[in-house]
């Protein structure tokens, strides 16, 4: 059976995309996580205390997973690959600075790269297989092949970069899974190859 | 001792990025784990580092401390009675 792409969100030059549609557009601003926050109406206090990969990954991921056909998917089904260029760097270094005076434990918590992974999945209750790749450039090849393993045994895969740093902000998830009677009047289907995973990051 | 209690209000807010919570919003006497303000542990070692970084104090007796982070309030008092 072929897997779809079924979703994906991408924020990028201050702009949160789902499915080609622009969600949220922000000016110029210090703050624009917080900000795309703030529009999305999430009401989830714990946001503030993450640090920004976590931040950009819960909010490229939840237009994904609030949507009805993916909500209602099993969530120990659900599998989450993620990369990006720069593990936790930007976290790692705010807390080496803290630990000239007081060692901060909530910025400590945050010095992996997979944390993000955790804040996504407890707010979505996933409890499927993960794994985050450190890659020099987004690499649909490993992304598109990881997934397609999972897929032998999950019944949807939340892949995509998450990449962050003090000048950019770069996220791009997308959501693989299986063409179902619940969601095939309701998505455009594309196929789940590296072109198309490519096409949809750069475009 | 209502000076105390303000300040630590602002305080707690800042050390623990509670960006959506403003003073007035915080029961000195409400608990500041489990309901109240539903902190978590590693908001309780924030609260360890603030209280040092602020005040100077360091908690001797680890059983203590659950009485100490009780509320805004039991906090004030462990500085006030204790602040050298």
């Amino acid at each position: 059976m072929s897997n779809y792409i079924l979703s994906y969100t991408k924020i990028k030059n201050n702009c949160l995309w789902h499915n080609d549609k622009l969600v949220s557009k922000i000016g110029e601003t210090d703050n624009f996580l917080e900000e795309t926050y703030k529009s999305l109406d999430l009401a989830y206090p714990k946001f503030f205390k993450m640090d920004a990969l976590s931040k950009l990954g819960v909010l490229c991921a939840e237009q994904i997973l609030t949507d009805e056909s993916i909500r209602l998917l099993p969530k120990e089904k659900i599998a989450v690959v993620l990369s990006n260029k720069n593990s936790s760097l930007q976290t790692d270094v705010a807390y080496a600075k803290t630990m000239r005076d007081f060692p901060s434990p909530s910025l400590f918590v945050y010095t992996l790269p997979n944390i993000v992974t955790g804040e996504i999945a407890i707010k979505h209750k996933i409890t499927g297989e993960n794994a985050f790749f450190i890659e020099p450039t987004f690499n649909a090849d490993l992304l598109h092949n990881y997934t397609e393993l999972l897929l032998q045994e999950s019944e949807a895969v939340l892949c995509g970069w998450l990449s962050i740093d003090e000048k950019t902000c770069d996220g791009f998830l997308y959501f693989v899974g299986k063409q179902t009677e619940s969601n095939q009047k309701k998505i455009n289907f594309i196929k789940h190859n590296p072109t198309n995973i490519t096409q949809l990051y750069t475009n | 001792m209502e000076n105390l209690i303000e300040n630590l209000k602002k305080q707690i807010i800042e050390q623990l990025n509670l960006a959506e919570v403003k003073p007035d919003d915080i029961d000195a006497s409400a608990p500041l784990f489990g309901e109240g303000l539903g902190l978590d542990s590693i908001d309780a070692l924030e609260l360890i580092v603030l209280l040092e970084k602020n005040y100077g104090l360091k908690i001797q007796e680890p059983k203590d401390a659950k009485n100490i982070f009780q509320s805004v309030k039991t906090l004030a008092e462990y500085i006030s009675s204790h602040k050298k």
